[in-house]
């Protein structure tokens, strides 16, 4: 744990969790040779020598004074440590994800990326201002003092040291027991709470389609056996509990029993106090072996936390060329491309074609045949694998990321804004470009209006991730992005679903525009970007099934044909037809 | 009629197990002083030891001893099950509680946020109270009575060095509260740092996608890294004065502290010949552990604390205030629909819509149409009753809708949304949903009708397919299973929010079919929100609405002749798809 922390710090600053470590174990080192300084002054006490006792009272003080001390820097090499992390580790993660592809911020990744830099980066610097000196106490200590019963008395002291793998393994079975019952019951809560929110959700229906009663009822049931359930679950929750609460109590009465019976019968009263000195250091031996255990459940989230670290430091950047190639055109072709992602599911097979400069293909399909997986290749979200895609005869993997963002602005659906001011996320695309520029991209992406409806017009704030404006218009604002930044391709996706009349025509109008002057490649929705493309690519089971211009396809009479027909009775029905 | 907040919501929350809970906490006391056993017994049989070292006693002695040890053990074990037992029926109250109100909330209460409210209310508020009551009541008692009950003892063994161990422990709450006091004032600075390193993460989290595909990362980044370095700043200037009184604090109360005062002044009393060297043996052994309850005490004092947020946040909950039924419910008669100068507000005066009137004349249909925003949801919302207009009256039949009893409102009224809900259960049962004594037969037929028969068949326990377990059905399958429930229902009423495209065109031109079956099967009153104008231009009248208010109506033709709103909407959707007028 103490290396995995270094590697956090890095080369430079991994001493300070090393001399942390170091003067922990110092501390609980002498912590424990004070504890057993107890022997013999009490043992002097017991025999009525006070002098001697006084004499080795000067030892103790001595030892504990210096202990006090030690525990005192361990603490501050703690927080050093701590501090040091807090800031390194945050912009190493941030540093690190800035390089990954952006295939790798899916969802899943992205909540985990979160959470480690807020609340993962804190627990883990928990670990050496407070869990670890506890940890490192709680065993050390115990250590030291049966090293220094088997000095005084090596039966009490090998029994005790007996004890600790008894203990320790009755504490990991109990650890287990509780693990495993805790795992039962946060699913069964998991389980109440998502049907409390679907019966919230379903509320409409249920009350709509007039069957209140009957539902409730039905419900009301179901949530008493929930109960019952989780009562039952009582039998594994309590064990455990109990279990862990018993184990220091009968070790002590074990041990301190084991001493009694040593002790019952000896007449020599030096060794009669010895043995009875021994009692108390008994009890400072068996009780930090209890903590251990709940400093040990504290350290495993923080170990599940610098898993998450690692698993996010462990992802790898797509490699990059030692020389960029500069693309001839902007032509671009998969040749023989294949993906799969990491969970094995086959997305794309052998996907060939070629977007001649200048013209428009047209990605056409049912839901889930391939149609983004196949567009975010092109902008390198991922690498494909065993095959090429090309932009301008020259292979993605040799332009170089830089290069390549240049030559491609992607428009997909997740359009994400920052907080700021509109002309902020617009000018994200080309930072020097100057007032007017703005006004003609926004002109071109029918942003216009949207700017003269809000307060400040371009310098209103647009909130975090963009939430004081709709939909529509953060797309419009991503398309502005597209046209300012010029690139000769464009990736699209026009999936419209969530815009309203006004805004699909807008969007409709401002692709158009940006056709005309692009290599395009589009997940077409509309009937006018279909009709009008260079080529159509229908895509099914993450295969090109047909091709061919409109006219062409139509002529087949297949697949398209037959999606084409459902898509125009779509957009011409009328409600009451018949 | 919003019930007064309690001034101490836990206790309120609490009350139903309040008997139980002190029970538990009280053999916890009582478990803590006969814990302490052994080491007790321990120092007596030293005594006896030292007096006579062939004493037998010591055997009945150290018997006695593990009595009580098994003894407040098994009251110990006794409280964990008791305040377990109380958090299980504490859950199960809170539970009903929360569904009993989520019943009778108005229906427009529930949105995508109060869903969000309901999960974190039945996840992590009762996740909360399962702590504090399962654990931190019990937790807390011990904590407080092993201290108190080893120094009990001692007192009784020497008074004198008893009063020497208990001086550390108003010194260390003196020091701590200081502590707390000084990280107090800075806590509402920490709270605002903290919420800047949050937000600067979620801004550099889902906007790196972005800021990436425009090369540009070093902007966020550069964002995020100060952040980040403020943060750290602010945080260990913070941090960094309470190390020193909070590691004195920890050492005041540690055992190697205790056990300095414990043998220098044991020491001291027996050379000044105040007690006897065996009488320093009960201190040692008892009187250390200060620290382990301390530290127990606070952690549990921290999850008290979190309970009471949580509490106050599911009270919150409980006090919904709920859409009231009417006394003397009223029978419409017949099924015209009138909407007389309403006015709506989500929030005081954010109205969205003015002055609203107009009439549903039977058999009609009719359809609102507007630009997104102009309120037409809201409307057909209002006319189920989702919440009650701010000005105005909706009626029936002749009877405004708060006097008609709501299954009486909704045996009359049915709908078809495109947020469609299927409910954990039988896709029949869902169909069925509106009458649970339909044959299934009758089910079959509205599924025909619905065009989802077939689909249904092929799942794998045909009708009797789980939602959600064996019966995964995409989205406009689903919007096809709710037409089928209206289909059942059969109403005369009919308020429908017409299909915008789904991700597949096939699927959604069989909602399409599915949604103009139900339409023309026979007269009934329909009300339909339309996106596409193409989808209504056959309706009998077209409302136009714009910010809220009726702009226009009429027929199709009337209103492009009009050269109006509703022109401009049609102009707008055809532009781009060019199709003929």
């Amino acid at each position: 744990m103490i290396r995995r922390l270094a590697r956090y710090l890095g080369p430079d600053d991994a001493v300070l969790i090393h001399r942390y470590f170091r003067w922990a174990v110092c501390a609980s080192l002498l912590q424990g040779l004070t504890l057993a300084f107890t022997i013999p002054i009490l043992r002097a006490l017991l025999t009525g020598d006070t002098k001697i006792a006084a004499s080795w009272l000067a030892g103790f003080c001595i030892a504990a004074a210096v202990s006090w001390w030690i525990e005192y820097s361990a603490t501050l090499k703690g927080f050093d440590a701590a501090g040091e992390l807090l800031t390194t580790l945050r912009h190493r993660i941030g540093d690190h994800v800035a390089t990954l592809p952006l295939g790798w911020f899916t969802p899943t990744n992205t909540s985990t990326l979160g959470l480690t830099l807020s609340k993962g980066v804190m627990d883990i610097l928990a670990l050496p201002v407070r869990q670890l000196t506890a940890l490192i106490k709680s065993i050390t200590i115990p250590l030291v003092l049966i090293a220094a019963l088997i000095v005084v008395d090596h039966r009490i002291g090998l029994i005790a040291l007996a004890a600790v793998p008894v203990v320790a393994g009755l504490y990991w079975w109990a650890g287990r027991l509780g693990r495993r019952a805790d795992a039962a019951v946060n699913r069964a809560t998991a389980d109440a709470s998502d049907r409390m929110v679907e019966f919230a959700q379903a509320q409409p229906v249920l009350r709509t389609f007039g069957r209140a009663g009957s539902a409730t009822d039905h419900f009301d049931q179901a949530l008493r056996e929930q109960a019952r359930a989780e009562r039952r679950q009582l039998w594994l929750v309590l064990p455990p509990v109990i279990l862990n609460g018993m184990v220091v109590r009968l070790t002590l009465l074990a041990l301190l029993s084991t001493v009694i019976a040593f002790a019952a019968g000896v007449t020599d009263p030096l060794a009669l106090a010895t043995l009875l000195a021994t009692l108390p250091i008994i009890n400072r031996l068996v009780t930090p072996l209890g903590e251990v255990a709940s400093h040990a459940t504290v350290i495993r989230t923080a170990t599940a936390q610098m898993d998450a670290v690692d698993a996010i430091l462990d992802a790898e950047p797509l490699p990059e060329p030692a020389t960029p190639r500069h693309p001839a055109g902007a032509t671009v072709e998969f040749d023989n491309v294949s993906f799969a992602y990491r969970t094995g599911t086959q997305v794309l097979n052998d996907i060939t074609f070629t977007v001649p400069q200048g013209t428009t293909t047209a990605i056409v399909g049912p839901s889930g045949s391939g149609k983004s997986t196949l567009i975010r290749l092109a902008a390198r979200f991922f690498d494909p694998q065993d095959s090429e895609i090309r932009i301008g005869k020259t292979p993605l993997t040799s332009i170089g990321a830089e290069k390549l963002q240049r030559m491609v602005a992607p428009v997909f659906q997740d359009n994400y804004l920052f907080s700021g001011t509109l002309a902020d996320n617009v000018r994200i695309a080309r930072p020097d470009a100057t007032d007017t520029d703005l006004d003609q991209v926004a002109q071109r992406a029918g942003l216009t209006s949207v700017i003269t409806a809000l307060p400040d017009g371009w310098h209103s704030q647009v909130g975090e991730g963009g939430a004081r404006l709709s939909g529509g218009e953060r797309q419009r604002v991503a398309i502005a992005r597209a046209f300012l930044k010029d690139a000769p391709i464009l990736l699209l996706d026009e999936a419209t679903g969530s815009l309203d009349a006004e805004n699909q025509q807008a969007f409709a109008a401002a692709i158009d525009t940006l056709r005309r002057e692009k290599t395009v490649i589009v997940i077409a929705h509309q009937l006018s970007t279909i009709t009008t493309a260079d080529e159509i690519l229908f895509l099914e089971d993450g295969r090109i099934v047909e091709r061919g211009t409109h006219q062409e396809l139509l002529t087949m009479n297949q697949r398209y044909a037959a999606h084409w027909r459902a898509l125009n009775a779509a957009r011409t029905w009328r409600l009451l037809e018949q | 009629m919003t019930e007064p907040i309690p001034r101490n919501p836990i206790a309120a929350l609490l009350r139903p197990v309040r008997g139980r809970l002190v029970l538990a906490a009280s053999l916890q006391v009582v478990s803590s002083a006969l814990v302490l056993s052994p080491l007790i017994t321990s120092g007596v049989i030293a005594r006896q030891l030292l007096a006579d070292p062939a004493d037998r006693g010591i055997w009945s002695t150290l018997l006695i001893g593990s009595l009580l040890l098994g003894l407040g053990l098994a009251l110990r074990g006794a409280a964990d099950l008791i305040a377990h037992l109380a958090d299980n029926t504490l859950t199960l109250i809170l539970r009903r509680r929360v569904a009993a109100r989520l019943r009778t909330a108005p229906l427009g209460w529930f949105t995508d946020t109060t869903a969000g409210q309901v999960k974190q209310g039945m996840q992590d508020d009762v996740g909360a109270l399962h702590h504090l009551v399962a654990h931190s009541y019990t937790e807390i008692a011990g904590a407080v009575a092993t201290p108190i009950a080893a120094y009990a003892y001692l007192f009784l063994v020497d008074w004198r060095l008893a009063l020497v161990l208990a001086v550390p422990v108003p010194v260390f709450v003196l020091i701590y509260r200081r502590m707390m006091a000084d990280s107090g004032k800075q806590m509402g600075e920490y709270g605002r740092v903290l919420a800047g390193i949050n937000s600067a993460v979620v801004e550099f989290v889902d906007g790196i996608p972005v800021v990436k595909t425009f090369g540009r990362t070093g902007r966020a980044h550069a964002a995020y890294r100060a952040a980040v370095e403020r943060f750290s700043t602010f945080f260990l200037g913070w941090a960094r004065p309470l190390i020193a009184p909070e590691t004195l604090s920890n050492q005041l109360v540690a055992p190697v502290t205790l056990l300095a005062l414990t043998l220098v002044f044991g020491t001291g009393f027996v050379a000044a010949g105040w007690m006897d060297g065996i009488d320093v043996v009960p201190f040692a052994l008892v009187g250390l552990g200060l620290a382990g309850p301390i530290g127990a005490l606070t952690s549990n004092l921290m999850a008290l604390r979190m309970g009471q947020a949580a509490a106050g946040r599911l009270s919150a909950l409980l006090r919904i205030d709920p859409i009231p039924e009417p006394a003397a419910p009223a029978i419409p008669s017949g099924t015209r629909i009138e909407l007389d100068h309403v006015h709506f507000a989500y929030e005081p005066d954010r109205e969205v819509l003015h002055d609203l009137t107009a009439t549903f004349e039977p058999g009609s249909v009719t359809a609102i149409v507007g630009a997104s925003g102009s309120g037409k949801s809201t409307l057909a919302r209002l006319m189920l009753r989702y919440a009650d207009p701010t000005a105005g009256q909706i009626r029936l039949g002749g009877v405004p809708l708060d006097r008609i009893a709501s299954a009486e409102l909704f045996r009359t009224v049915g709908s078809v949304f495109q947020d469609v809900r299927l409910l954990r259960a039988g896709i029949a049962d869902n169909i069925a949903l509106a009458r649970p004594d339909a044959t299934r037969t009758d089910i079959e037929r509205a599924a025909v009708a619905a065009n989802i028969h077939e689909r249904i068949l092929r799942l794998p326990r045909g009708y009797d397919s789980v939602h959600g377990e064996d019966a995964n059905l995409s989205g406009g399958e689903a919007q096809r299973v709710s037409i089928a429930r209206a289909f059942l229902l059969d109403p005369d009423v009919l308020i429908l929010d017409e299909a915008t495209s789904a991700a597949d065109a096939e699927s959604e031109h069989a909602v399409q079919t599915a949604l103009s079956a139900l339409v023309t099967e026979r007269s009934r009153t329909v009300i339909v929100i339309a996106h596409r104008l193409d989808t209504i231009r056959d309706a009998d009248r077209i409302l136009v609405l714009d910010h809220g208010r009726i702009v226009e109506q009429g027929r199709h033709n009337d209103l492009l002749d009009l050269d109006g709103a509703y022109r401009r909407l049609w102009h707008a959707q055809h532009h781009t798809e060019g199709l003929p007028r």
